[in-house]
Order: structure tokens, then sequence, then C-alpha cells
């Protein structure tokens, strides 16, 4: 996707989120008896993101964009696959963080993402990211776990 | 005199054995930071924030400050090495450190950015151990009015010179308001945006909010590339790794007026080590004898910016800690770590904790002498970190960043709000929207909500409570007239073009 589509689209949403704040705000009541009220700061958050998301919309759209500021080239699909595949892969940790534990699962993860960066079908790399994640994953163990002493969930294995 | 006992003493506490392991590990951990294209010193320090929530805060703070200086010198490395900044503040380091690496001069060049790094960082921990108890003992007289004025200076200091777009800085800023706004209302009590969900009465921990914009953000928006890194083309020689006394002598001048220019833009709000740089470059291109040389491996060129870099890193502390108000990025993840141990950062702090403050004061001090000599000790290896992969690197960042935010509360929800705050970093640094104003809305919104409210209350309703100090009146002109500049000039520079354009 372009990224001056991408801004445009980032407006809008940001102006409609705007408008959502400044009624919230106006529920939550502007003035009280002693001076400002609950809702008089969201008030001036939400005209601050509804007129610069405006502003920025209407001199995106009118190309008044100074060439400077002007924003080239799309964010492409290999991207947006590595970021959202990063984050769904950090779900997936997770959802299992509480019945397998902190450490054992680790490793996948960190398989994973650096594949989902990366991929490359070839087995040194393979062997090199895995004993990196179980390195670093020992790591952890002994810097969270027994230096910092947090409290962790322990998984089948007890750790 | 008295600034002077009180540095003594600070050099003297930092000494401590637990004080000087944690400079060492800081800097050392700033020194790999600064030198991995993907990771600046913000992201750096950001990731390793939860992991000090245990420690002492003296113990804590010097080794977070640490890694912020010690970015600032791992940055220059790669830089004069294999053309690649290690952090935006290098880059101007690049446009003369690498040319004089590709003469197989890279010695000289490094020899230089130490030196000039030692320098601009001394120049600037001297004026800021005399200035910074100035400024606080002066800003105890400040009352809730003239703290609600020095805030919005603050905020339009960093929105107006903090991006060269003031229209998303302030859209930026009143996100990062918004976001502050999450939870109950500090005097009524008032839930406001918590979508009734109990988790978010309280609000959204800072900490959490800066590990995911910076620590997952940024990480996210590297992977725009294919995640591989660019290669070396310069070859050096361990010989040549030695600096020349002489240029030390030849760019004397230039290294003390780039230690003053990064020490002034340092200390303003929003203008950061990066916009340091490229004023100190400029000003000893200027004054140079052979500005032709500049670009093409002039030693100034080293000097200037690397000096005015470090000069900056330890200025932009001065109005974290005299006022409470961050400067830049790193300093306003840094502050998220002085209240997470329970510290407020502004004048009380010198006056009620003066050993706290200048035992990392001495820290400081400390810290950039460990520099000159850990940084010569290991550019081979700075130099090779360039050539990690971030397939390799960032699963490491994740974990850490997990576990990091994980520890803030113990609570694996945190990790989602964290992620979260990754992918809107990512699509901050996308499409150019900066992050400082959005930061320091999140943290100085609460504070100036406060300080107007009980400003109003202490008033009974009266406006005009702000004009009537003289303190306050003067900062709020400043603020208008920032916002005004910050307006005109893009219309002026628009309105010349068009003039420009139609001559030609």
């Amino acid at each position: 996707m372009q990224l001056a589509k991408l801004d445009i689209a980032t407006s809008v949403a940001a102006a409609l989120f705007g408008a959502y704040v400044i009624v919230e705000a106006i529920l939550y009541g502007v003035t009280s008896d002693i001076g400002p009220g609950a809702g008089t700061f969201p008030l001036v958050a939400g005209i601050l993101i509804l007129v610069f998301a405006i502003a920025n919309l209407a001199r995106t759209l009118r190309g008044a964009m100074p060439d400077a500021l002007r924003l080239e080239g799309s964010i492409q699909l290999p991207e947006v696959a590595r970021v959202l595949g990063t984050i769904v892969l950090i779900g997936v940790y997770i959802a299992c963080f509480d019945k397998l534990g902190a450490f054992l699962p680790l490793p996948f993860l960190m398989v994973g993402v650096s594949l989902m960066i990366h991929w490359r079908a070839d087995l040194r790399w393979l062997a090199t990211l895995i004993l990196s994640s179980v390195l670093f994953t020992t790591v952890c163990y002994f810097v969270f776990a027994r230096f910092l002493g947090l409290l962790l969930p322990s998984g089948p294995l007890g750790f | 005199m008295d600034t002077l006992h009180l540095l003594l003493a600070g050099l003297a506490s930092a000494s401590a054995p637990q004080n000087l392991l944690a400079v060492l590990v800081g800097v050392l951990l700033g020194l790999f930071v600064g030198a991995l294209p993907a990771l600046g010193p913000a992201a750096g320090v950001a990731i390793l924030l939860p992991t000090i929530v245990n420690l002492d805060p003296t113990v804590a703070i010097a080794g977070l400050a640490g890694v912020y200086y010690g970015a600032m010198y791992g940055g220059s490395v790669t830089s004069i090495l294999i053309g690649v900044p290690g952090d935006s503040a290098a880059m101007m380091t690049v446009m003369d450190g690498y040319p004089l690496a590709q003469k197989g001069e890279a010695g000289r060049a490094l020899g230089m950015a130490v030196y000039a790094s030692f320098t601009g960082g001394l120049i600037s921990l001297i004026l800021m151990t005399f200035l910074s108890t100035w400024v606080a003992q002066a800003a105890l007289a400040f009352g809730p009015v003239e703290m609600t004025a020095v805030i919005v200076l603050a905020l339009c200091l960093v929105t107006v010179l903090g991006g060269d777009d003031m229209i998303k800085g302030f859209l930026s800023l009143g996100v990062g308001l918004w976001v502050a706004m999450i939870g109950l209302d500090p005097i009524n009590a008032v839930p406001r945006f918590t979508f009734q969900n109990i988790h978010l009465l309280e609000g959204i921990d800072f900490t959490i909010i800066v590990v995911g914009m910076y620590g997952l953000g940024q990480m996210f928006a590297a992977l725009a590339d294919t995640g591989q890194n660019a290669r070396a083309t310069a070859k050096y020689s361990m010989a040549s790794l030695f600096p020349r006394f002489s240029d030390f002598l030849l760019c004397k001048w230039t290294l003390f007026w780039s230690s003053l220019i990064g020490f002034v833009v340092g200390v303003l709000p929003g203008a950061g080590a990066t916009a340091a740089t490229v004023f100190a470059y400029a000003s000893a291109k200027r004054t140079s004898n052979h500005p032709e040389e500049f670009g093409k491996g002039a030693i100034e060129g080293v000097a200037a910016p690397e000096s005015a870099n470090n000069a900056a890193s330890y200025a932009a502390m001065i109005p974290l800690f005299t006022l409470g108000i961050p400067g830049s990025g790193t300093t306003a993840v840094m502050l998220g770590g002085l209240l997470m141990l329970g510290l407020q950062p502004g004048p009380q702090l010198f006056s009620q904790q003066p050993e706290f403050i200048w035992t990392l004061i001495g820290t400081f001090y400390i810290g950039n002498l460990t520099l000159v000599f850990l940084t010569l000790a290991l550019i081979p290896l700075l130099a090779a970190l360039v050539f990690i992969r971030v397939s390799l690197l960032f699963p490491i960042v994740i974990s850490v960043v997990f576990f990091g935010i994980y520890s803030i509360n113990n609570d694996v929800a945190d990790v989602g709000i964290g992620v979260l705050f990754g992918l809107a970093g990512w699509i901050f640094t996308r499409l150019r929207y900066p992050m400082l104003p959005f930061l320091l809305g999140v943290i100085l919104g609460p504070l100036l909500e406060r300080a107007i409210r009980r400003s109003l209350i202490i008033s009974q309703g009266d406006v005009g409570v702000f004009w009537q100090s003289t303190i306050a009146s003067a900062i709020f002109a400043v603020s208008i007239l920032l916002v005004v500049y910050g307006a005109l000039t893009p219309a002026i520079r628009w309105y010349r073009n068009m003039r420009r354009t139609r001559n030609a």
C-alpha cells in the first residue's frame, strides 16, 4: 500500500477518533463546581486530534505537502506479513505461557520469529537458529528467573 | 564551592563497587546498542527499563544513563568503519569518518571520535554540574501556575522543534494526551476511556507504552528492509586503530565550540542530539580554513558531530532532573525509569535526595572516562556487531521485551498492550509521526492537568491566575511565539518557493 494513501486513511481514522473523544469528553462533564470537570482535558486532546488530523488530511489531498515531508514509497506485503506474523507468534506464545511455562516455548518463538524475518531452507542456518535460541533461553532463565527473581509460570518440565 | 564539595562527595560514592559495576555494564551495553544499526539509545534504554525494577535507584539509573551515553560512543564506530551509523546522532560522523576510513585512516577518525566524545561529554558535564543546581534552586520557587507554563513550553518546544512536521507533531501530542487520560480522573475519580475494563482503571503503565513503542515499534519498522544489513567496504588494520595527537591539537577549537553547541541544543527540549550534530558540523565547516575538504575526509568533520552529540546527551538530562521534563526520546524513557523506582524528578530531587543526584552525576564523570578505554579496546568487536543478522537479533529483543514488560505487574495482559503499542510505533515510524510529542503527552499530560486544575481550584475558577505571575506570563508568551514561528516558517518557505518558480 502506498504510504501516502495509508497516511490519508490514518488521518480519517484519527479525525473520527478525535470526534469520539470530544463526544465522550462532553459526556464526562467539561465544567464542575470546582473549576474544570473530568472532561475538560479529554476535550482539549480530542480537539487537538480532530483539528490536526483534518489539517493533515486536507494538505495531503490538496497536494500542499512540502516536498521534504511528502511520503514516498509504500509498505510492501512482505513487511506487513513479517510484522503481523511476528505478532501472531507472540500471541501464540502468550496463549501457551500459563500451560507450558515461560521458557519451554521460548526457543520455538525465537526460531519462528527468525524464520518469519528471514526464511531460508538451509539446515546450517536452522541449526544456528536453534542453537542461539536455546542458548538465549538459558540466559533468560538465569537472568529473569534466578537473578531478578521474576514470578514466572512453570511448565510440565518444572521451568 | 558548595557545588564542588557535593560533586566530590558524589564522585566518592559513585566509586562504590555496585555503582562502578552498574556504570560498566551500562556503558558496555550502550556501546553495543549504539553500534547496532537497528537499535537506537532510546530503544536500548526502553528494552532494559523493566529489568531495573528491583535494583537500588542509584545503581539502576546509573546503568540506564550508561546505556544512553555509551550508545553515543558506539554509534560512531560503525559510522567510521563501515559507513553505517549505529543511530541517528552518528549520521553526520559518516560524512567524513567513512571517507577517512576508506583512505586507510580509520585509526585517526576513531581516535578523534573517542577523544571528541570524551571532550564533549566532559565540557557538558562541567556545565551540567554547575547549571543544574542553579536551575533546580530557581525552580523551587515555581508554583502550579509556573509549572503549568513550563510544561506548556516543553510541549510546544518538542512539537515545533522536535520534528520537521508540526501538524503531525501536534496530532501525535493529542493522541499521547488521550492515552494519559485513560483511567480515573485525578480530581473527581471519574473513570475515563476505560471501556468498562477494570485493568484500565489505573491507566496504562508508561513503561509498557515506551517499551512497546520504542522496543517493538522500531524493530517492526526495521522489518521494511529484508532484514539484512549492509556490508563493509572499508578495510582497516589493527595497527591503524591509533589516534594522532597532532589531530587533537588541530581540532581544539572545533571541539570546544561544538561541545558548547551540543550543550545548548541538548538542553532545549525537542531539539536533540541529531540536530546538535548538524549545527556543529555546519559551524565547523563554516569556520574551517579548508571547508572544501569537508565530506571528503576532514578530521574536524569527525570532531564536530562527535563532541556535539555527547555534549547534547548529558545536557538533555538537565531539564529531566531539574524540572522533571524530558527533552529527548531517551530522557523520556529514563523518566519512566525514575518514576518506576518511585523517584519524582524535579527541583525537589536536588534538595530532598542530594546523595542520589550527586552520586549519579559522579557516575556520569566515571562513565565518560571509562568509555574512552572501553571504546578503544572494543573497536573490532563493535565493528563486527553490524554484521549480526536482524533475524538473529530481533528474536532476542522480543524475548527481553516480553520478560521486561511481564516483570512490571507479573501480568501477561501487559505484554499484549505492549505489542499493541509496538504496532502503533511501527505505524508512527513508517508514516513519519514524531514519537516524542506522543511520549511527552503521556508523561506530562497528567502533570499538566493536575497543575491547571489545582491552579484553578486555588483561584476559584479565575483563569486570569495564569497571567498574574510574571514568570508564567513570559513563558506562555515564548510558547505562543514558538507555535507562531512553527506555523509561519513553512508558509514563508512555500511563498518564497512560489515566487521563485514564478520568476523562473
